[in-house]
């Protein structure tokens, strides 16, 4: 029972881990909270939809549908992140700390909208490439083929990551600029070309992430971001917001939250959410930066 | 090395906030491969001066040519990849990241990245990347480093900080060097080592333009000596002359000797 929880929480803390990443990334350079991220990751969705309905011979099912599905939603989901970042948020940079605040509700809202005017206000199908079965594990645990694609992909992204940011040269100058961008920049950093970069990797994970979860579900919807984008942001801060390390141990926590409280708890299914977020907020009021997040005043 | 060329140039130069005019009429130029220094009072305009240069001030009226380019109010990577490189009053380097890291980031401006070639591993990238390691590592030894380029930044003592921002920012490879305080917070041996390293930098073909408070320091090491007061520039002129003008006397001198 203990060991199905555990895959459970594994396979959606691994979507939320991805999206938070999002968050995170963005605002450890920007200290800015990109609210029209979960529009970004249900457009990716969208977009793995249209190519699906575009091509719909070549998608039955197997790995090349499934590796178009992300393709698609990840391409389509970084390109529109660095995109909004380009002409709602740069402008507003030097303006006020709020201003790219406001102007992401604002393109959040924009998105949605004009999903559900234009394409629909009801679920829609989403393709399923992989054959659903059960793979059996130890101790009469179950993991199934999506679960385990969830998995597989959510870390091979974050190994992905890791070598980008750690190892590269873009990725010495995304840390360098959260760490001081104007220093970066008097070092030669491009700053813009640092940023774009920032949200298209990040906006990539999200779409990647609303790939995952609309095949979870079957389906997908105008308002499919909302929900997961809501729980990864709280993953984030959980984690400790601008820290990667923290926005996955944050999404793996809230995903175990979220599938514990459902498992043990009488009619924890309905409570689930209550349960995870009053845990998030008792661990906020003792460590209000969060899990790995440094203190404010090293960030200011 | 034409030791007569301008390889900085400033006209009437202003940045102003406001009423408060932070920097005003500042002409001067600085010829290539010598060490010129930027004394005067604190709130004189030394560092607003440096911020002008350097693009994180736009400045409000004035040109500054650099190797006989318009540069202001150009962005600061830009100004940084056409050979002006700096460091700062208070360090500012990576803190989280090594030594070693701090160095190669300086060299973004020299380096041209493909998104895709870190990724696909290519020939070109590895090579451009074994390159851009080897020089850090160089410029680490030089400035006297070299066994701490896996250490992060900010475990690194106080005055070691301050050669590696030193030698950040030669890895962009700078024409003109500009180093804001280099030797605060340092004692007399600290001092000595670091006006040594401003003379093999400049022995590297590179011009160097310091802000500096000691005046052991700038009598020891400046070919010329720039004077600041309230935003204008009140002198210029060999250490010796600069020490002897009554105004300079009266405006920063006599503080120090009241």
């Amino acid at each position: 029972m203990l060991t199905q929880q555990i895959v459970n929480g594994l396979a959606l803390g691994a979507i939320y881990a991805l999206i938070a990443l999002g968050y995170t990334l963005v605002y450890g350079i920007l200290a800015m909270i990109n609210f029209a991220h979960s529009e970004v990751l249900m457009l990716g969705s969208f977009a793995a939809l249209g190519l699906a309905a575009f091509a719909p011979a070549a998608f039955g099912t197997g790995p090349l549908a499934l590796a178009g599905l992300f393709a698609a939603g990840m391409l389509a989901a970084g390109a529109l992140n660095a995109f909004i970042e380009r002409f709602a948020y740069r402008p507003l940079r030097a303006v006020s700390r709020l201003a790219p605040l406001i102007s992401a509700i604002g393109v959040s809202i924009i998105l949605q909208n004009a999903v559900f005017l234009w394409v629909s206000d009801q679920s829609v199908a989403f393709p399923q490439p992989i054959a659903i079965r059960q793979i059996p594990l130890f101790g009469g645990a179950q993991i199934s083929s999506l679960q385990a694609v969830t998995l597989a992909a959510a870390l091979i992204l974050m190994a992905l990551l890791h070598f980008v940011v750690e190892k590269t040269r873009i990725g010495k100058a995304m840390r360098a600029c959260a760490d001081d961008l104007e220093a970066a920049g008097l070092m030669g950093v491009d700053a813009d070309v640092v940023i774009a970069a920032t949200f298209f990797i990040g906006g990539a994970l999200g779409g990647a992430a609303g790939v995952l979860y609309s095949m979870s579900y079957g389906s997908t919807k105008y308002n499919l971001g909302f929900l997961p984008g809501a729980k990864a942001f709280t993953a984030a801060v959980l984690g400790g917001i601008g820290n990667v390390r923290g926005a996955v141990l944050g999404g793996f926590i809230l995903g175990f939250l979220e599938v514990l409280a459902a498992g043990y708890i009488p009619n924890g299914a309905q409570w689930r959410d209550v349960i995870a977020f009053s845990v998030l907020i008792l661990v906020l009021l003792v460590r209000p930066s969060g899990l790995l997040g440094e203190k404010l005043a090293e960030k200011v | 090395m034409s030791g007569a060329r301008a390889l900085l140039e400033v006209r009437d130069l202003a940045q102003h906030f406001g009423g408060l005019k932070a920097v005003d009429q500042v002409t001067l130029s600085i010829r290539a491969g010598e060490i010129a220094a930027l004394i005067g009072p604190n709130g004189a305009g030394k560092t607003t001066f440096f911020n002008v240069l350097t693009g994180v001030y736009p400045g409000t009226r004035g040109e500054i040519f650099f190797d006989g380019s318009p540069i202001r109010g150009r962005p600061a990577h830009e100004i940084v990849a056409r050979g002006i490189a700096r460091t700062f009053q208070n360090i500012r380097l990576f803190s989280d990241m090594s030594a070693l890291e701090n160095v190669m980031v300086g060299r973004h401006a020299r380096s041209s990245e493909f998104l895709l070639g870190p990724l696909l591993r290519t020939a070109a990238f590895r090579r451009e990347e074994a390159d851009i390691e080897a020089r850090a590592k160089e410029l680490l030894a030089f400035v006297g480093l070299k066994a701490l380029g896996n250490e992060r930044a900010r475990n690194l003592a106080y005055g070691a900080q301050r050669r590696l921002e030193v030698a950040r920012a030669l890895a962009s490879e700078p024409k003109l060097l500009i180093l804001d305080e280099p030797t605060a917070g340092m004692n007399p041996t600290e001092s000595a080592d670091l006006v040594a390293l401003v003379r093999r930098v400049r022995e590297r073909g590179v011009t160097v333009l310091l802000i500096e408070h000691q005046m052991r320091v700038v009598m020891d090491v400046s070919d010329r000596v720039f004077v600041f007061d309230y935003g204008v520039k009140i002198a210029e002129g060999a250490p010796r002359e600069v020490t002897a003008n009554p105004r300079v006397i009266e405006a920063y001198l006599g503080q120090e000797a009241a």
